[in-house]
């Protein structure tokens, strides 16, 4: 297996082919972010710093706004914490593609890992095997265009482009339809889909966006995981 | 800490990079070396979907960003949300599905 997953550059760039739509994706995303944060009162470099480390778009964005409204270091990095925890559920659900990696490999993968990127990443591994050169390329080349797009949106931050008047803002969202679709003819996976669906919106309409997301997403597993036994296993 | 805004911006940076890295990095520390069982994978493998639903669908109801469930023609989000899941169950090309969904909300805003 580890030999099958040399590093190879055809590998690579079909890596660079898979995260061309989390590239556009994140063009608008981080130029907003970027002019958050410069609206927060955050240097260039330190918005570079943050997108080079942090790396967590919803989490970036409610940073900016909580320090626009005076809150303090801790009560930021708490609320980023809940926000981000979500990220445990994806390696966790890419950790068997993953698991005959070194733990090196596994850590410094676990870096880059995003919303977008997971999405890419278990729609791939699902198919394929997991390929080191593919993986990382992915990952790269969005975490490139987040760096770069937030960079500008900060030094920009007055020439504020209308994205929504191209319909770019919806590209991660149709990535995660089309990501979606060859699952959902499956009957288990389209009981998580509803569930996971429903109860996001449930918990977004109380205000409660990003518990919902982890709620949505360990519900609409069980669901599809029970719906699973009942089809397969009789009742 | 406060009486100095560079340090401060530092302290939270530094801070939310740890917590974020911590909440991607725990499964790998966890499960090290670890097979999981069959039941375990399976429920995983109902994640992916149910988690992206949770990131999709209320954003489609609610037009993008707004705080109540919109089902009308003028939510555009919407309206583009359910024509690319109609066009991508016919048409399987990634790249196609996407720039037909990002092509079709321009147009809408476009003309209405």
């Amino acid at each position: 297996m580890e030999n099958s997953d040399k590093w190879n550059i055809s590998d690579f760039l079909n890596g660079f082919k898979l995260a061309l739509p989390i590239m556009a994706g994140y063009v608008p995303l981080g130029f907003g972010c970027g002019i958050v944060c410069a609206e927060a009162g955050m240097s260039t470099f330190q918005i570079f710093l943050m997108s080079f480390l942090v790396y967590a778009g919803a989490g970036q964005y409610i940073a900016g706004g909580m320090i626009i409204s005076g809150a303090t270091p801790l009560s930021i990095i708490i609320t980023t914490l809940i926000v981000n925890s979500r990220h445990v559920l994806y390696t966790s659900v890419l950790y068997p593609y993953v698991a005959n990696w070194g733990f090196l490999k596994q850590s410094l993968f676990a870096y880059q890992i995003t919303d977008e990127a997971f999405a890419v990443h278990s729609a791939y591994m699902a198919n394929n095997q997991a390929n080191t050169s593919t993986a990382f390329a992915v990952n790269i080349f969005s975490h490139a265009l987040w760096i770069i797009s937030n960079i500008l949106g900060s030094i920009s931050a007055t020439l504020i482009p209308d994205s929504s008047q191209f319909g770019l803002d919806f590209t991660l969202y149709a990535l995660f339809i089309a990501l979606i679709l060859p699952r959902l003819i499956n009957i288990p996976q389209a009981a998580a889909f509803i569930t996971g669906g429903i109860t996001a919106l449930c918990f977004y309409l109380l205000d409660m966006q990003y518990a919902g997301i982890i709620a949505g997403a360990l519900l609409g597993a069980f669901v599809g995981y029970f719906m699973n036994m009942r089809l397969h296993h009789g009742k | 800490m406060e009486n100095n805004p560079i340090n401060y911006i530092y302290f939270i940076i530094i801070g939310m990079a740890v917590v974020t890295y911590f909440s991607r990095e725990l499964p790998f520390i966890i499960l090290k070396g670890k097979k999981l069982k069959p039941a375990i994978v399976e429920w995983l493998s109902y994640i992916p979907v149910a988690v992206l639903a949770a990131l999709l669908i209320p954003a489609l109801l609610t037009g993008g960003s707004g705080k109540t469930i919109d089902i009308s023609l003028s939510n555009f989000y919407l309206v583009a949300g359910v024509l690319t899941f109609i066009f991508g169950y016919f048409v399987k090309n990634l790249f196609l599905v996407i720039i037909f969904g990002i092509g079709l909300l321009a147009v809408l805003r476009y003309l209405y």
